[in-house]
Protein backbone atom coordinates (compact mmCIF):
# COMPACT_ATOMS: atom_id res chain seq x y z
CA UNK A 1 0.00 0.00 0.00
CA UNK A 2 0.89 3.48 -0.71
CA UNK A 3 0.14 5.58 2.26
CA UNK A 4 -0.62 8.89 0.55
CA UNK A 5 -1.94 11.13 3.56
CA UNK A 6 0.72 12.98 5.36
CA UNK A 7 0.50 14.45 8.94
CA UNK A 8 2.92 15.80 11.33
CA UNK A 9 2.10 15.51 14.97
CA UNK A 10 3.92 17.09 17.74
CA UNK A 11 3.58 14.48 21.51
CA UNK A 12 5.15 15.52 24.64
CA UNK A 13 6.19 13.20 27.52
CA UNK A 14 5.83 14.75 31.24
CA UNK A 15 6.26 13.52 34.86
CA UNK A 16 8.26 13.19 37.76
CA UNK A 17 12.28 13.42 37.82
CA UNK A 18 13.57 9.57 37.24
CA UNK A 19 10.62 7.93 35.50
CA UNK A 20 12.61 7.24 32.39
CA UNK A 21 10.79 9.77 30.04
CA UNK A 22 14.44 10.04 27.98
CA UNK A 23 14.70 5.99 28.53
CA UNK A 24 10.99 5.42 26.49
CA UNK A 25 11.83 7.72 24.18
CA UNK A 26 14.93 6.42 23.03
CA UNK A 27 13.54 2.87 23.23
CA UNK A 28 10.42 3.72 21.28
CA UNK A 29 12.43 5.99 18.57
CA UNK A 30 15.81 4.09 18.36
CA UNK A 31 15.43 0.87 19.72
CA UNK A 32 17.64 1.03 22.39
CA UNK A 33 18.39 1.24 25.97
CA UNK A 34 20.95 2.60 28.46
CA UNK A 35 21.02 1.89 31.91
CA UNK A 36 21.80 5.52 32.93
CA UNK A 37 21.19 8.40 31.00
CA UNK A 38 22.07 12.17 31.70
CA UNK A 39 19.55 14.69 33.42
CA UNK A 40 17.23 16.61 30.81
CA UNK A 41 17.52 19.97 31.23
CA UNK A 42 15.15 22.41 29.67
CA UNK A 43 13.68 20.19 26.15
CA UNK A 44 14.66 18.23 22.93
CA UNK A 45 12.71 16.62 19.98
CA UNK A 46 12.82 13.44 18.99
CA UNK A 47 11.40 12.84 15.69
CA UNK A 48 10.00 9.06 13.93
CA UNK A 49 7.74 8.46 11.09
CA UNK A 50 5.16 5.97 11.31
CA UNK A 51 2.87 4.82 9.41
CA UNK A 52 -1.26 4.07 10.54
CA UNK A 53 -3.60 2.86 8.49
CA UNK A 54 -3.58 5.06 5.21
CA UNK A 55 -1.37 7.87 6.73
CA UNK A 56 2.16 8.22 6.93
CA UNK A 57 2.76 10.46 10.56
CA UNK A 58 5.45 12.56 11.15
CA UNK A 59 6.24 12.59 15.10
CA UNK A 60 7.81 15.29 16.56
CA UNK A 61 8.22 14.05 20.18
CA UNK A 62 9.25 16.47 23.08
CA UNK A 63 11.25 15.28 25.62
CA UNK A 64 11.28 17.32 29.00
CA UNK A 65 12.60 17.22 31.91
CA UNK A 66 14.24 19.12 34.95
CA UNK A 67 12.73 20.16 38.60
CA UNK A 68 10.17 22.17 39.96
CA UNK A 69 11.83 25.66 39.26
CA UNK A 70 12.18 24.46 35.16
CA UNK A 71 8.52 23.88 34.53
CA UNK A 72 7.64 27.44 34.12
CA UNK A 73 10.71 27.62 30.53
CA UNK A 74 9.30 24.17 30.10
CA UNK A 75 5.26 24.49 30.02
CA UNK A 76 5.48 26.96 27.28
CA UNK A 77 6.22 23.89 24.68
CA UNK A 78 3.47 22.07 25.66
CA UNK A 79 1.02 24.37 23.29
CA UNK A 80 0.54 23.32 20.22
CA UNK A 81 0.73 19.40 21.19
CA UNK A 82 -1.54 17.15 19.94
CA UNK A 83 -1.32 14.78 22.28
CA UNK A 84 0.53 13.91 25.84
CA UNK A 85 2.41 10.92 27.33
CA UNK A 86 2.35 11.07 31.13
CA UNK A 87 4.87 8.45 33.00
CA UNK A 88 5.64 7.50 36.43
CA UNK A 89 7.78 5.02 37.67
CA UNK A 90 5.64 2.08 39.40
CA UNK A 91 8.43 1.81 42.19
CA UNK A 92 7.93 5.26 42.86
CA UNK A 93 4.43 6.09 44.25
CA UNK A 94 5.62 10.04 44.63
CA UNK A 95 5.81 9.90 40.77
CA UNK A 96 2.19 7.91 40.31
CA UNK A 97 0.60 10.98 43.21
CA UNK A 98 2.06 13.94 40.82
CA UNK A 99 0.32 12.57 37.66
CA UNK A 100 -2.72 14.59 38.81
CA UNK A 101 -0.34 17.72 38.68
CA UNK A 102 1.35 17.12 35.49
CA UNK A 103 -2.46 16.44 34.01
CA UNK A 104 -3.96 19.65 34.93
CA UNK A 105 -0.71 21.51 33.99
CA UNK A 106 -0.89 20.66 30.68
CA UNK A 107 -4.36 21.00 29.95
CA UNK A 108 -3.89 24.49 31.53
CA UNK A 109 -1.33 25.08 29.21
CA UNK A 110 -2.68 23.77 25.98
CA UNK A 111 -4.89 26.20 23.77
CA UNK A 112 -7.62 25.09 23.29
CA UNK A 113 -8.30 23.61 26.72
CA UNK A 114 -10.37 20.77 25.75
CA UNK A 115 -11.11 17.68 27.58
CA UNK A 116 -10.51 15.34 24.56
CA UNK A 117 -7.28 16.08 24.51
CA UNK A 118 -5.67 12.44 23.42
CA UNK A 119 -3.30 11.64 26.89
CA UNK A 120 -1.82 8.07 27.72
CA UNK A 121 -0.54 6.93 30.72
CA UNK A 122 2.86 5.04 30.95
CA UNK A 123 4.07 3.16 34.64
CA UNK A 124 7.03 2.77 33.59
CA UNK A 125 10.02 0.03 35.16
CA UNK A 126 7.80 -3.13 35.62
CA UNK A 127 11.17 -5.33 35.13
CA UNK A 128 12.31 -3.62 38.86
CA UNK A 129 11.15 -6.05 41.71
CA UNK A 130 10.14 -3.81 44.11
CA UNK A 131 7.18 -2.42 42.51
CA UNK A 132 5.34 0.03 44.83
CA UNK A 133 1.87 1.38 42.59
CA UNK A 134 -0.26 -1.64 41.94
CA UNK A 135 -1.32 -1.93 38.78
CA UNK A 136 -4.80 -2.05 40.07
CA UNK A 137 -4.56 1.54 41.47
CA UNK A 138 -2.88 3.09 38.15
CA UNK A 139 -5.63 1.25 36.53
CA UNK A 140 -8.49 2.64 38.38
CA UNK A 141 -6.87 6.17 38.66
CA UNK A 142 -6.63 6.00 34.26
CA UNK A 143 -10.75 4.69 34.29
CA UNK A 144 -11.45 7.62 35.91
CA UNK A 145 -9.90 10.21 34.09
CA UNK A 146 -10.60 8.31 30.97
CA UNK A 147 -7.27 7.47 29.73
CA UNK A 148 -5.69 4.62 28.77
CA UNK A 149 -3.15 2.91 31.10
CA UNK A 150 0.05 0.82 29.95
CA UNK A 151 2.43 -1.30 31.79
CA UNK A 152 5.77 -0.67 30.29
CA UNK A 153 9.47 -1.21 30.58
CA UNK A 154 12.16 1.11 28.50
CA UNK A 155 14.72 -1.59 29.71
CA UNK A 156 13.30 -4.55 28.14
CA UNK A 157 11.12 -3.25 25.53
CA UNK A 158 7.64 -3.42 26.87
CA UNK A 159 4.42 -2.35 25.76
CA UNK A 160 6.42 0.95 24.75
CA UNK A 161 5.47 0.31 20.91
CA UNK A 162 1.84 -0.33 21.65
CA UNK A 163 1.66 2.99 24.30
CA UNK A 164 3.13 5.66 21.63
CA UNK A 165 1.15 4.29 18.82
CA UNK A 166 -2.19 4.72 20.83
CA UNK A 167 -1.42 8.04 21.63
CA UNK A 168 -0.30 8.46 17.77
CA UNK A 169 -3.73 7.43 16.76
CA UNK A 170 -5.63 9.47 18.94
CA UNK A 171 -3.87 12.31 18.25
CA UNK A 172 -5.03 11.78 14.51
CA UNK A 173 -8.45 11.23 14.75
CA UNK A 174 -8.05 14.67 16.76
CA UNK A 175 -6.24 16.49 14.09
CA UNK A 176 -9.03 14.58 11.31
CA UNK A 177 -11.48 16.20 13.47
CA UNK A 178 -10.42 19.32 13.59
CA UNK A 179 -9.52 19.44 9.77
CA UNK A 180 -13.32 18.48 9.27
CA UNK A 181 -14.64 21.36 11.83
CA UNK A 182 -12.44 23.80 9.91
CA UNK A 183 -13.55 22.57 6.99
CA UNK A 184 -17.73 22.68 7.93
CA UNK A 185 -16.67 26.41 9.10
CA UNK A 186 -15.62 27.63 6.19
CA UNK A 187 -18.24 26.06 4.16
CA UNK A 188 -20.60 27.67 6.81
CA UNK A 189 -19.02 31.33 7.09
CA UNK A 190 -18.21 31.72 3.34
CA UNK A 191 -20.98 32.21 0.75
CA UNK A 192 -23.25 34.91 1.62
CA UNK A 193 -21.76 35.74 4.71
CA UNK A 194 -20.78 39.22 5.36
CA UNK A 195 -16.98 39.78 5.00
CA UNK A 196 -15.21 41.47 8.61
CA UNK A 197 -13.99 44.62 6.87
CA UNK A 198 -10.21 45.08 7.10
CA UNK A 199 -8.11 47.51 5.84
CA UNK B 1 59.88 43.68 70.16
CA UNK B 2 62.31 45.75 68.25
CA UNK B 3 62.35 45.60 64.34
CA UNK B 4 65.54 43.40 64.63
CA UNK B 5 64.50 40.97 67.32
CA UNK B 6 60.65 40.41 65.10
CA UNK B 7 62.48 39.82 62.00
CA UNK B 8 64.76 37.25 64.01
CA UNK B 9 61.58 35.97 65.47
CA UNK B 10 59.79 35.18 61.99
CA UNK B 11 63.32 34.06 60.60
CA UNK B 12 62.99 31.07 62.63
CA UNK B 13 59.28 30.03 62.18
CA UNK B 14 58.98 30.48 58.38
CA UNK B 15 60.94 27.86 56.33
CA UNK B 16 64.01 28.27 54.27
CA UNK B 17 62.16 26.58 51.63
CA UNK B 18 58.82 27.91 50.23
CA UNK B 19 56.25 25.36 49.32
CA UNK B 20 57.20 25.48 45.77
CA UNK B 21 60.56 24.05 46.32
CA UNK B 22 62.70 27.33 46.29
CA UNK B 23 65.27 28.71 48.74
CA UNK B 24 64.72 31.87 49.99
CA UNK B 25 66.91 34.94 49.06
CA UNK B 26 69.46 36.13 51.81
CA UNK B 27 67.93 39.36 51.81
CA UNK B 28 63.93 37.93 52.21
CA UNK B 29 61.72 39.69 54.42
CA UNK B 30 60.70 37.20 56.79
CA UNK B 31 58.57 39.81 59.29
CA UNK B 32 56.69 41.07 56.28
CA UNK B 33 56.31 37.31 54.75
CA UNK B 34 55.04 36.43 58.13
CA UNK B 35 52.19 39.52 58.31
CA UNK B 36 51.01 38.15 54.88
CA UNK B 37 51.01 34.90 55.65
CA UNK B 38 49.74 35.08 58.95
CA UNK B 39 46.31 37.27 57.46
CA UNK B 40 45.93 34.89 54.76
CA UNK B 41 45.73 32.22 57.03
CA UNK B 42 42.79 33.39 59.15
CA UNK B 43 40.93 33.30 55.51
CA UNK B 44 42.05 30.01 55.06
CA UNK B 45 40.94 28.70 58.58
CA UNK B 46 37.73 30.18 58.23
CA UNK B 47 37.03 28.61 54.85
CA UNK B 48 37.77 25.42 56.49
CA UNK B 49 35.88 25.64 59.48
CA UNK B 50 33.04 26.56 57.53
CA UNK B 51 33.48 23.49 54.79
CA UNK B 52 33.60 20.92 58.13
CA UNK B 53 30.39 22.81 59.51
CA UNK B 54 28.62 22.71 56.24
CA UNK B 55 29.33 18.70 55.84
CA UNK B 56 27.57 18.07 59.20
CA UNK B 57 24.93 19.84 57.96
CA UNK B 58 21.74 18.63 56.57
CA UNK B 59 18.35 19.09 56.21
CA UNK B 60 15.54 19.58 53.13
CA UNK B 61 18.68 19.71 51.07
CA UNK B 62 19.50 16.52 51.42
CA UNK B 63 16.68 15.08 49.50
CA UNK B 64 16.73 17.27 46.47
CA UNK B 65 19.97 16.97 45.25
CA UNK B 66 19.14 14.52 42.90
CA UNK B 67 21.24 13.91 40.18
CA UNK B 68 24.50 11.76 41.25
CA UNK B 69 23.76 8.69 39.21
CA UNK B 70 22.83 11.38 36.31
CA UNK B 71 25.85 13.11 36.26
CA UNK B 72 28.05 11.87 34.03
CA UNK B 73 27.43 8.23 33.22
CA UNK B 74 29.94 8.60 30.71
CA UNK B 75 33.07 9.30 32.63
CA UNK B 76 34.78 6.77 34.38
CA UNK B 77 35.53 8.36 37.42
CA UNK B 78 31.71 9.11 37.87
CA UNK B 79 30.48 5.45 37.57
CA UNK B 80 28.82 3.74 40.61
CA UNK B 81 31.88 1.25 40.03
CA UNK B 82 34.90 3.35 40.32
CA UNK B 83 36.88 3.64 43.56
CA UNK B 84 37.57 6.20 44.65
CA UNK B 85 33.73 7.23 43.11
CA UNK B 86 33.11 10.46 42.53
CA UNK B 87 29.63 11.08 42.99
CA UNK B 88 30.65 11.32 47.11
CA UNK B 89 32.39 13.43 46.00
CA UNK B 90 29.56 15.24 43.68
CA UNK B 91 27.32 14.87 46.51
CA UNK B 92 29.19 16.29 49.31
CA UNK B 93 29.83 19.53 47.03
CA UNK B 94 26.43 19.79 46.55
CA UNK B 95 25.09 19.15 49.40
CA UNK B 96 27.37 21.70 51.05
CA UNK B 97 26.57 24.37 48.78
CA UNK B 98 22.56 24.27 48.83
CA UNK B 99 22.93 24.35 52.61
CA UNK B 100 25.57 27.72 52.27
CA UNK B 101 23.26 29.30 49.75
CA UNK B 102 19.50 28.08 50.91
CA UNK B 103 18.19 30.85 48.58
CA UNK B 104 19.08 28.96 45.83
CA UNK B 105 19.18 25.40 47.05
CA UNK B 106 19.82 22.91 45.07
CA UNK B 107 19.75 23.21 41.11
CA UNK B 108 19.75 20.83 38.63
CA UNK B 109 22.53 22.28 36.13
CA UNK B 110 25.05 23.10 39.19
CA UNK B 111 25.48 18.98 38.95
CA UNK B 112 27.36 19.29 35.91
CA UNK B 113 29.82 22.49 36.59
CA UNK B 114 30.54 20.97 40.30
CA UNK B 115 31.13 17.87 38.46
CA UNK B 116 33.94 19.80 36.49
CA UNK B 117 35.07 21.61 39.10
CA UNK B 118 35.88 18.25 40.99
CA UNK B 119 37.59 16.55 38.04
CA UNK B 120 39.89 19.92 37.68
CA UNK B 121 41.01 20.31 41.22
CA UNK B 122 40.26 16.93 42.45
CA UNK B 123 39.13 18.08 45.66
CA UNK B 124 35.75 18.97 47.64
CA UNK B 125 36.66 22.40 49.52
CA UNK B 126 38.36 23.75 46.23
CA UNK B 127 35.25 23.09 43.92
CA UNK B 128 32.73 24.42 46.36
CA UNK B 129 34.41 27.74 46.79
CA UNK B 130 35.26 27.56 42.84
CA UNK B 131 30.89 27.17 42.83
CA UNK B 132 30.42 29.41 45.10
CA UNK B 133 32.40 32.27 43.33
CA UNK B 134 30.51 30.97 40.07
CA UNK B 135 26.78 30.65 41.10
CA UNK B 136 26.68 33.11 43.80
CA UNK B 137 29.02 36.18 41.94
CA UNK B 138 30.13 35.19 38.37
CA UNK B 139 26.68 34.55 37.10
CA UNK B 140 23.50 36.57 37.50
CA UNK B 141 20.45 34.76 39.18
CA UNK B 142 20.70 31.85 37.05
CA UNK B 143 19.83 28.96 39.29
CA UNK B 144 17.34 30.88 42.18
CA UNK B 145 13.69 28.96 42.25
CA UNK B 146 12.36 31.75 39.65
CA UNK B 147 15.23 31.51 37.46
CA UNK B 148 14.99 35.01 36.45
CA UNK B 149 18.46 35.74 35.38
CA UNK B 150 18.50 32.82 33.03
CA UNK B 151 15.42 33.78 31.39
CA UNK B 152 16.94 37.51 31.10
CA UNK B 153 19.91 36.47 29.43
CA UNK B 154 18.31 33.75 27.37
CA UNK B 155 15.99 36.68 25.56
CA UNK B 156 19.05 39.37 25.81
CA UNK B 157 20.89 36.63 23.55
CA UNK B 158 17.70 36.83 21.46
CA UNK B 159 18.24 40.62 21.29
CA UNK B 160 21.67 40.65 20.30
CA UNK B 161 21.22 38.19 17.55
CA UNK B 162 18.18 40.36 16.58
CA UNK B 163 20.89 43.46 16.47
CA UNK B 164 24.00 41.46 14.73
CA UNK B 165 22.26 38.91 12.42
CA UNK B 166 18.71 39.42 11.61
CA UNK B 167 18.46 36.93 9.62
CA UNK B 168 18.69 34.40 12.28
CA UNK B 169 16.48 35.99 14.47
CA UNK B 170 13.69 36.34 11.46
CA UNK B 171 14.07 32.57 10.79
CA UNK B 172 13.38 31.59 14.57
CA UNK B 173 10.35 34.27 14.55
CA UNK B 174 8.97 32.77 11.73
CA UNK B 175 9.04 29.25 12.92
CA UNK B 176 7.72 30.42 16.29
CA UNK B 177 10.58 28.70 18.01
CA UNK B 178 11.71 30.04 21.85
CA UNK B 179 15.51 30.65 22.29
CA UNK B 180 15.25 28.80 25.90
CA UNK B 181 14.10 25.71 23.24
CA UNK B 182 17.51 25.75 22.15
CA UNK B 183 19.92 27.67 24.04
CA UNK B 184 19.14 26.76 28.09
CA UNK B 185 21.54 24.14 28.44
CA UNK B 186 24.54 26.46 26.92
CA UNK B 187 23.41 28.77 29.71
CA UNK B 188 22.50 26.29 32.67
CA UNK B 189 25.97 24.35 31.69
CA UNK B 190 28.14 26.94 30.96
CA UNK B 191 28.67 24.82 27.60
CA UNK B 192 29.53 21.78 29.42
CA UNK B 193 28.19 18.56 27.84
CA UNK B 194 27.62 20.98 24.84
CA UNK B 195 31.42 21.90 23.33
CA UNK B 196 34.27 19.67 24.00
CA UNK B 197 36.21 19.24 27.31
CA UNK B 198 39.24 21.43 26.47
CA UNK B 199 37.33 24.42 24.90
CA UNK B 200 34.79 24.55 27.90
CA UNK B 201 37.51 25.41 30.06
CA UNK B 202 39.49 27.97 28.09
CA UNK B 203 35.94 29.08 28.22
CA UNK B 204 35.76 28.95 31.92
CA UNK B 205 39.23 30.75 32.13
CA UNK B 206 37.72 33.74 30.93
CA UNK B 207 34.75 33.86 32.18
CA UNK B 208 36.28 33.73 36.07
CA UNK B 209 38.40 36.23 34.54
CA UNK B 210 35.60 38.50 33.05
CA UNK B 211 32.44 37.61 33.81
CA UNK B 212 29.50 35.72 32.71
CA UNK B 213 29.33 38.42 29.20
CA UNK B 214 31.58 35.59 27.83
CA UNK B 215 28.64 33.12 27.66
CA UNK B 216 27.27 35.97 25.14
CA UNK B 217 30.53 35.98 23.18
CA UNK B 218 30.37 32.08 22.71
CA UNK B 219 26.84 31.60 21.73
CA UNK B 220 27.38 34.67 19.21
CA UNK B 221 29.98 33.09 17.43
CA UNK B 222 28.86 29.78 17.53
CA UNK B 223 25.47 30.90 15.54
CA UNK B 224 27.48 33.61 13.31
CA UNK B 225 30.11 30.92 12.33
CA UNK B 226 26.96 28.84 11.48
CA UNK B 227 24.92 31.30 10.02
CA UNK B 228 24.40 29.97 6.01
CA UNK B 229 24.28 26.83 7.63
CA UNK B 230 21.29 27.22 9.79
CA UNK B 231 19.27 29.55 7.47
CA UNK B 232 18.82 26.29 5.76
CA UNK B 233 16.96 24.87 8.53
CA UNK B 234 13.18 24.19 6.96
CA UNK B 235 11.23 23.27 10.10
CA UNK B 236 11.74 23.55 14.11
CA UNK B 237 13.18 20.29 14.90
CA UNK B 238 15.60 21.13 12.11
CA UNK B 239 16.23 24.07 13.77
CA UNK B 240 17.28 22.07 16.82
CA UNK B 241 19.69 19.58 14.78
CA UNK B 242 21.61 22.79 13.44
CA UNK B 243 21.84 24.06 16.97
CA UNK B 244 23.39 20.78 17.82
CA UNK B 245 25.58 20.40 14.71
CA UNK B 246 27.21 23.66 15.21
CA UNK B 247 28.58 23.01 18.61
CA UNK B 248 30.37 19.72 16.98
CA UNK B 249 34.01 19.74 14.42
CA UNK B 250 36.85 21.55 14.11
CA UNK B 251 35.68 25.17 14.46
CA UNK B 252 34.76 24.12 18.04
CA UNK B 253 37.49 21.37 19.16
CA UNK B 254 40.44 23.58 17.91
CA UNK B 255 40.16 25.93 21.14
CA UNK B 256 42.74 28.25 21.01
CA UNK B 257 41.59 29.74 17.60
CA UNK B 258 38.13 29.51 18.48
CA UNK B 259 39.09 31.52 21.98
CA UNK B 260 40.19 34.03 19.51
CA UNK B 261 36.97 34.25 17.50
CA UNK B 262 35.20 34.81 20.18
CA UNK B 263 36.66 37.76 20.86
CA UNK B 264 36.55 39.20 17.31
CA UNK B 265 33.46 37.41 15.86
CA UNK B 266 30.64 38.89 17.37
CA UNK B 267 32.23 42.82 16.99
CA UNK B 268 31.63 45.04 20.19
CA UNK B 269 29.74 43.83 23.39
CA UNK B 270 30.31 46.48 25.57
CA UNK B 271 29.26 45.69 29.25
CA UNK B 272 27.03 48.53 28.92
CA UNK B 273 24.95 47.52 26.04
CA UNK B 274 24.71 43.89 28.29
CA UNK B 275 23.97 45.63 31.32
CA UNK B 276 20.75 47.87 29.42
CA UNK B 277 19.62 44.76 27.44
CA UNK B 278 19.37 42.73 31.13
CA UNK B 279 17.45 45.72 32.58
CA UNK B 280 14.70 45.72 29.64
CA UNK B 281 14.69 42.11 29.15
CA UNK B 282 14.07 42.04 33.17
CA UNK B 283 11.80 43.95 33.24
CA UNK B 284 9.95 42.85 30.30
CA UNK B 285 9.91 39.16 32.22
CA UNK B 286 8.58 40.73 35.22
CA UNK B 287 5.53 42.37 33.77
CA UNK B 288 4.69 39.62 31.99
CA UNK B 289 4.12 37.03 34.72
Amino acid sequence: MNPRKKVDLKLIIVGALGVGKTSLLHQYVHKTFFEEYQTTLGASILSKIIILDDTTLKLQIWDTGGQERFRSMVSTFYKGSDGCILAFDVTDPESFEALDIWRDDVLAKIVPMEQSYPMVVLGNKIDLEDRKVPQEVAHEWCKEKDMPYFEVSAKNDINVVQAFEVLASRALLRYQGIAENHLADSIKLSPGQPRSKCC
Amino acid sequence: MDPAERAQAARARVPRIDPYGFERPEDFDYAAYEEFFSTYLVILTKRAIKWSKLLKGSGGVRKSVTDLNRTFPDNVMFRKTADPCLQKTLYNVLLAYGLHNQDVGYCQGMNFIAGYLILITKNEEESFWLLDALVGRILPDYYSPAMLGLKTDQEVLAELVRMKLPAVAALMDGHGVLWTLLVSRWFICLFVDILPVETVLRIWDCLFNEGSKIIFRVALTLIKQHQEFILEASSVPDICDKFKQITKGDFVTECHTFMQKIFSEPGSLSMATITRLRESCRAALQAQS
